[in-house]
């Protein structure tokens, strides 16, 4: 049979805990309005977030020529831990954001890693670190350590999630793996 | 039989969510027993009935009755969440209208996922029977309760 002359599209996710930024990245660099599931935190809002994702954000990216990018976010939240092996079905690489604000980016961090890796260890992963200008004891170096440590070579930047530039640099890092 | 209902163990009720709903009601107990109250009678509407469940829609557990575990309790909220989520993006996407319901069939079992339309609270009440059920039936008793539980939740307001 032959086969379909559909367009080339390459899948990454965004993953992170509760609070990181994922869907704020997504929608800064998405062509359109991300596709979105969010819903209001029952317990109220934690610092300026009222809602969280539940089950998954989608936008796509043209690239040049007839490349697509797919950008799939995953929930923050542990409970919802059954979405990560569906939405990761497929992907090429994983963007790994962490809230720098958290006073304890590396647990978070180690927490992700592995978590992933139980998924497909084989995922191409780069790391950003938002908000670390709110925590002035926020250390690069323990991170580099830990990804040293856990035997990841991933390219790791604090990056604003907000910002449409900052944000397609780290999926240019992960595309650049992907080569 | 619908998956984590295998256990047969007689019907217990599962009560987590009195921090949920009365943390911004002076009455979030008494809602609680009314909304627990609705549950039961709901699954004794249908023999074919095996759970209801009764969660916020970030996929917090707040009531459940029926043939659940604790832990499938948590489990049956977060996917109710999530469920509920894309079924509203869905019908966002396609048809530009606001999500009522999802149904699924399984092949032992028929699950309804239906918003709680209250004012006050976003919540999702998901129901599920036995391969003796009927979807329609199924159905209107999920959207009957749904209906009930708004009214309990809103009336508190």
């Amino acid at each position: 049979m032959n086969s379909l002359p559909l367009p080339t599209t390459t899948k990454l996710v965004f993953a992170g805990p509760l609070g990181a930024g994922k869907t704020s990245a997504i929608a800064a660099i998405a062509d359109t309005p991300p596709v979105s599931t969010e819903m209001p935190l029952a317990s109220g809002a934690i610092g300026a977030k009222v809602s969280t994702t539940v089950a998954f954000d989608f936008a796509s990216v043209r690239l040049d020529g007839d490349t697509t990018l797919m950008l799939y976010g995953l929930p923050g939240q542990e409970h919802f831990a059954f979405m990560r092996p569906v939405v990761l079905d497929g992907a090429l690489g994983v963007v790994l954001v962490l809230n720098g604000a958290d006073g304890d980016t590396s647990a978070q961090c180690r927490y992700w890693i592995r978590a992933l890796a139980e998924i497909d260890a084989t995922l191409p992963l780069v790391i950003g670190v938002t908000q670390t200008d709110r925590n002035p004891d926020f250390d690069l170096t323990a991170l580099r350590c830990l990804l040293r440590d856990e035997g990841l070579a991933a390219p790791l930047f604090t990056f604003d999630a907000r910002d449409r530039e900052q944000t397609a640099q780290l999926v240019r890092a992960l595309l650049l793996m992907l080569d | 039989m619908v998956a984590g209902l295998a256990d047969p163990a007689p019907a217990a009720t599962y009560i987590q969510g009195e921090q949920r709903m009365s943390g911004d009601t002076s009455g979030g107990t008494q809602v609680l027993q009314a909304c627990d109250a609705e549950l039961n009678a709901l699954l004794g509407r249908l023999p074919a009935l095996r759970f209801a469940s009764l969660s916020t829609v970030d996929g917090r557990a707040v009531l459940a009755a029926g043939r659940l575990t604790d832990t499938a309790v948590e489990r049956v909220a977060a996917v109710s969440s999530s469920l509920l989520a894309l079924g509203e993006a869905f019908a966002r996407e396609t048809a530009g209208s606001a999500y009522r319901h999802t149904t699924i069939t399984a092949d032992d079992g028929l699950i309804v996922v239906a918003r709680v339309p209250s004012s006050r609270l976003r919540l999702a009440l998901a129901v599920g029977c036995d391969h003796g059920g009927n979807l329609a039936l199924l159905l209107g008793c999920a959207l009957d309760s749904a209906a009930a539980l708004t009214r309990i939740v809103d009336r508190a307001a």
